[in-house]
């Protein structure tokens, strides 16, 4: 996400607290190869392509 | 997808369990979603859950209910994104092969996953790894998938 952020910022409250209610995980190895996957991603705008 | 979805079990808010029933007997599935470092993304993974109570996310179960168990799949991830409708859910094979099977199935079933999500994909451009538009057409490997609710 180094290029392009996501546009979510007003709406990441509430995803906060989602994310502390699921940092648990059963699948240690994918989570790190997506987070490694996604380090430097380059990810569209959401509202752009629900606009789209 | 017109088979009809396993009998889910949520198992708190972000675990979901069911059983793939085949040939090879009853079979303990788990999808599990889980929040990624960038913010708003979470990963959607699944596993078998072995008779031990760990979890196997390699295995082949070949319980000829690929259909079915996806369509489990679709309705879990339907389910989180409407309690949480900015989530961005990302998923990934666990090895080349099941990406491109992840890629057929949400080929075939394209149209009908439009209706209530918004698909795309990564691809690699340089040794950059790029969101596009999935495109049902396109005949290189994806690297993920990112599922969004539409809103």
């Amino acid at each position: 996400m180094s290029a392009k952020k996501n546009d979510n910022s007003g709406r990441l409250a509430s995803l906060g607290i989602v994310k502390k209610k699921i940092n648990h995980t059963s699948f240690p190895k994918k989570i790190e190869r997506a987070n490694k996957l996604l380090e430097k991603a380059v990810l569209l705008k959401t509202k752009e392509i629900q606009t789209n | 997808m017109t088979v009809s979805p396993y009998k889910i079990k949520a198992v708190g808010n972000a675990r979901y369990e069911f059983i793939s029933c085949g040939p090879k007997g009853e079979v303990k599935k788990i999808v599990e979603i889980s929040a990624l470092k960038p913010a708003g993304l979470f990963n959607v993974a699944f596993g078998d859950i072995r008779s031990d109570g760990t979890i196997d996310d390699m295995a082949v179960t070949n319980n000829n209910d690929l259909v079915k168990v996806f369509a489990t799949v679709i309705e879990i991830i339907g389910d989180f994104l409407l309690s949480n409708p900015f989530a961005i859910l990302f998923f990934q094979g666990s090895s080349e092969q099941r990406t491109t099977i992840y890629h057929y199935i949400l080929r075939r079933y394209h149209k009908l996953f439009s209706e209530k999500f918004i698909i795309t994909a990564m691809v690699k451009v340089g040794e950059i790894a790029t969101e596009m538009s999935f495109d049902p057409y396109y005949r290189e490997a994806y690297l993920a998938f990112l599922v969004r609710r539409k809103l």
